[in-house]
C-alpha cells in the first residue's frame, strides 16, 4: 500500500550538516535510536507534515576514544556499546547497574544521547551518568537576524543538564549533546538500586545511586548520590553528598534516623512533583544502600 | 522513500514513508506475521524479529533504517536448526510458550542461547554438560529473568526457559557448534 507520506527525513553525515539543517529547519524533531519517539501513541501514521533529522549517520556521534583518564563515547553510541567498550574502564558495580537497564535487544537501540536528552523522563542510565560524575558536551547553535550561525560547545556535569522536576533544560532545537565523558574510577564503589519498571509505565519508579571512595578511617571520600523518579523529579543534591561526608561509617541507628529526617525533609521541597508513594520508596531504598555501605566497610 | 531490502530471503523493493514501523510493513509483506503487536514500545515483546542478524523489536524500527537490510521472521527462523532444538527442548522440560506469544517467545530464546554461547566463549570455558547454573561466573544469575523483561507475556516459568536455555546450548555443543 502507498501512503502519501506526510513526512521529511533528513539525514546529515557530519556536525556541519547537522547544524545547518538545525537552522534551516528549526521545527524538525531529531531522532536518535527512535525508542521513545516510536513508543509515542500518535508516532504513525501521522495526521499532519511533520520533519525529522536523524542522527544515525552523524560520524562525529559515532566516535569512541579512550584515556587513562576517562572514556569518551560520542552520544550516538547505544547502551549496548557502552557496555562492549567500558568493560574495562567502568567499575564492575557500574557495569552491572548498566547492564540491568534492560533486555539486549532494547539495549542495543537505546542510544546514551536520546536517554540523556528526554525532554521529560530521567532513566536508570541519566543517573548511574550523574553519579559517576560524567560529562556530556552540548553544542549550542544561536542565529542572530542574517548573521552566521554561532557555535560554541561546553562540557558540563549529567546532574546539571536537568531541573529538579527531571526537565531536560536544553531541549530547544539550538542545543545537540554531541559526546559523553565517563571518568575512569576503578577504586570507587558504586550502589545501584531501584524499583518499579520503567518501560511498563511506572509513575512510582525511583532508583538511587551512590558512588564514593573508602578512605581507611571508615570515613567516606568523594561520595555522589542520585535518586530519580522518571517523570516526576530527579534529585542529585551536593549538600546531601557533604552530609553524607561529614557522617562515620558503619552507621549508627541514630545516623540512620538522621538521613531519613534530611531527606524527608527535603525531597519534597526539591522534587515537589514526587508522590507520597516514591518519597517512602526513595527513603527505603536510601536506607537500604546505607546498610550495603555498613557491610561493605564492616567486611573490609 | 524506496526501501531495498530481504524479507525472509526473498528480495523486496518497498515504498513506505519513512517513519513507518517495520511491523506494519511486515504484517503488510509476511502474511503470518503476527499482528497482534500494536503496543508502542511499551514491552509486549509480540514483534520481535531478526534484521541484519540483530534481535530487535520490529514496532521500535522505522523503514528509514531498512534499505538494505537482511530482515528475518519467525517464518524462515523456524526452518532453522536453532529452532528445531528450542522445539526439542520446549518437549523435553515440557513446557511452551502460548500461542499468542509463541513465535517471538521462540526467537528470544534464541537470542539468549546466542548470548550465552558467546559469553562462554570469552570466558573460554566451553565445555560439553555445564549447566546453565555452573555459568554463573560469566553470566549474572538473574540474566535470563532481564532479558525476558522485554516480553510481557508470562505464560512461562522463568525456571522452565532456564532449562530449555541450557538443554539447547547443550544440544548445539554436543554437535560441537557445527549448526551455527
Amino acid at each position: 500500500m502507498e501512503y502519501i507520506s506526510k513526512v521529511t527525513l533528513d539525514r546529515p553525515r557530519t556536525l556541519a550538516e547537522l547544524t545547518s539543517m538545525l537552522i534551516e529547519k528549526p521545527e524538525s524533531e531529531l531522532i536518535a535510536g527512535g525508542t521513545h519517539i516510536m513508543s509515542r501513541p500518535d508516532y504513525f501514521p501521522k495526521s499532519d507534515f511533520h520533519s525529522y533529522i536523524s542522527l544515525d549517520k552523524v560520524q562525529e556521534l559515532h566516535r569512541v576514544s579512550h584515556t587513562d583518564k576517562f572514556l569518551e563515547l560520542g552520544s550516538m553510541q547505544t547502551i549496548q556499546n557502552l557496555l562492549n567498550t567500558a568493560s574495562t574502564t567502568l567499575s564492575p558495580d557500574v557495569y552491572n547497574a548498566i547492564s540491568r537497564i534492560t533486555s539486549t535487544p532494547l539495549k542495543s537501540k537505546i542510544t546514551i544521547g536520546g536517554s540523556l536528552c528526554l525532554a521529560d523522563s530521567r532513566t536508570t542510565l541519566c543517573s548511574i551518568l550523574a553519579a559517576v560524575k560524567a560529562e556530556a558536551d552540548v553544542r549550542f547553535i544561536t542565529v542572530k537576524g542574517d548573521k552566521k550561525a554561532k557555535i560554541h560547545s561546553r562540557w558540563m556535569p549529567v546532574y546539571k543538564l536537568y531541573d529538579s522536576n527531571g526537565r531536560y533544560l536544553y531541549s530547544d532545537a539550538n542545543t545537540v549533546l554531541t559526546r559523553i565523558r565517563i571518568p575512569s574510577a576503578p577504586n570507587s564503589t558504586f550502589i545501584y538500586d531501584r524499583v518499579g519498571s520503567i518501560t511498563n509505565g511506572s509513575d512510582h519508579f525511583v532508583s538511587v545511586t551512590i558512588e564514593f571512595t573508602l578512605g581507611q578511617t571508615s570515613i567516606i571520600t568523594n561520595p555522589s548520590f542520585c535518586l530519580s523518579f522518571l517523570k516526576n523529579g530527579f534529585y542529585f543534591v551536593q549538600g546531601f553528598d557533604s552530609f553524607l561526608s561529614a557522617l562515620k561509617f558503619p552507621l549508627e541507628s541514630e545516623d540512620k534516623k538522621k538521613i531519613a529526617l534530611f531527606l524527608s525533609k527535603h525531597l519534597p521541597r526539591e522534587c515537589p512533583a514526587i508522590t507520597p508513594l516514591q518519597l517512602e520508596r526513595a527513603l527505603r531504598l536510601t536506607l537500604n544502600a546505607t546498610e550495603k555501605v555498613n557491610r561493605l566497610i564492616m567486611d573490609q | 522513500m524506496k526501501i531495498q531490502c530481504v524479507i525472509d530471503g526473498e528480495e523486496k523493493v518497498l515504498s513506505e514513508s519513512p517513519d513507518k514501523p517495520l511491523h506494519k510493513i511486515l504484517s503488510e509483506q509476511v502474511p503470518s506475521f503476527s499482528v497482534n503487536n500494536n503496543c508502542l514500545g511499551s514491552s509486549c515483546g509480540n514483534c520481535l524479529v531478526i534484521v541484519n542478524g540483530a534481535y530487535t523489536l520490529a514496532c521500535l524500527t522505522p523503514a528509514f533504517k531498512l534499505d538494505g537490510a537482511n530482515i528475518q521472521t519467525y517464518e524462515s527462523f523456524s526452518k532453522t536448526r536453532l529452532a528445531r532444538d528450542i522445539f526439542r527442548a520446549y518437549t523435553e522440560v515440557g513446557s511452551h510458550p502460548c500461542s499468542q506469544c509463541y513465535a517471538s517467545k521462540t526467537l528470544l530464546i534464541a537470542s539468549i542461547v546466542l548470548m550465552v554461547e558467546k559469553a562462554d566463549e570469552l570466558a573460554g570455558i566451553l565445555q560439553a554438560g555445564r549447566n546453565l547454573y555452573q555459568r554463573k561466573s560469566v553470566l549474572d544469575e538473574n540474566f535470563v529473568k532481564q532479558e525476558m523483561r522485554i516480553h510481557k507475556c508470562v505464560c512461562m516459568e522463568i525456571s522452565h526457559i532456564e532449562k530449555i536455555v541450557a538443554l539447547v546450548c547443550e544440544y548445539r555443543q554436543r554437535s560441537n557448534g557445527i549448526y551455527k
